[in-house]
């Protein structure tokens, strides 16, 4: 045991690691199911697509370029230019739960299964 | 009590700077290729904090912390990013009260990884509030797992600065 470290930081981290689990349980327990659907919020608008229609969409927000692509049932930022590229580098998503985020864009990409429905669906 | 006010006018001076230092390294770091999660960040400048909130005083820390914010989102930032850190250094400032307050059952090492682990709920709140919509919430299990490794490391490197006593009286 690494010196110093109390009983109480034990408490935290198990806390800390309840909380997490605990969470992932609640957005992830259908995981695994292959979603249908991506929803895109851009700048709080929220839009609706089906994963089996191929097509590239592009964002035009706060500055920044995003465009995403589904193809083959999946999701992928394919170009952004903004400065930190996380949602690039986050790679595809095809499951249900599964989400892209782009802060700078204020883009959000994700993915919801069958129950899960929109007021409208664009396209 | 003149040389007590200018050593700790020093110190929070020293310590800021110190922090902006380490602000400005996270932010040329690459982290994000290897870690694609937004927010995922060492915190190296919430050491200088937290040096500053148990060797100083809680209101010095508070000074320094939201200094640093603002003197960053000046530089080098933008009115959002100014948002996220604002609310994650607050959120970690009120983990360092709660550290206070239970420090006879916690050492740095737990301080650290809840004000860590409340930096990261901080940003998800103020992530959700910018992007308006709650996806960003599903980063925040990964993130606590990562807030908890990276505190980790912040504790070790504090529990040794702390004992030097940078404010010994006078």
């Amino acid at each position: 045991m690494i010196k110093g470290i109390k009983a109480g930081d034990i408490l935290i981290a198990g806390l800390i690691i309840l909380i997490a689990l605990a969470m992932l349980f609640c957005f992830f327990s259908d995981k695994g199911q292959d979603g249908n659907m991506l929803v895109v919020s851009c700048n709080g608008a929220k839009e609706s697509y089906p994963l089996d229609i191929d097509r590239v969409l592009t964002y035009q927000n706060n500055g920044y370029t995003l465009k995403a692509e589904i193809k083959e049932g999946r999701a992928q930022v394919i170009y952004c230019n903004c400065p930190d590229r996380v949602c690039m580098h986050s790679g595809a998503v095809s499951r249900v739960g599964q989400t892209i985020v782009c802060l700078p864009c204020k883009v959000t990409l994700r993915i919801v299964g069958e129950e899960e429905r929109y007021d409208f669906i664009a396209g | 009590m003149t040389l007590l006010r200018v050593k700790r006018l020093c110190l929070d001076a020293m310590l800021l700077g110190v922090a902006m230092m380490l602000s400005y390294l996270e932010a040329i770091l690459p982290l994000s290729a290897i870690i694609p999660l937004p927010g995922a960040k060492l915190g190296l400048a919430n050491i200088c904090v937290t040096i500053c909130f148990f060797t100083v005083s809680p209101f010095d820390a508070l000074l320094v912390s939201v200094m640093r914010v603002f003197l960053m989102a000046l530089l080098f930032g933008n009115f959002s990013s100014f948002v996220f850190a604002i609310t994650g250094a607050l959120l970690a400032y009120l983990g360092l009260w709660i550290g206070k307050l239970a420090r006879r059952w916690v050492s740095y090492y737990g301080i650290s990884m809840l004000s860590a682990a409340l930096h990261n709920l901080g940003q998800c709140i103020a992530g959700a509030f910018v992007l308006g919509s709650t996806a960003i919430f599903s980063y925040l299990p990964l993130l606590l797992v990562f807030s908890l490794v990276f505190g980790f490391i912040n504790g070790a490197i504090i529990t040794p600065v702390a004992k030097l006593r940078l404010f010994k009286n006078g």
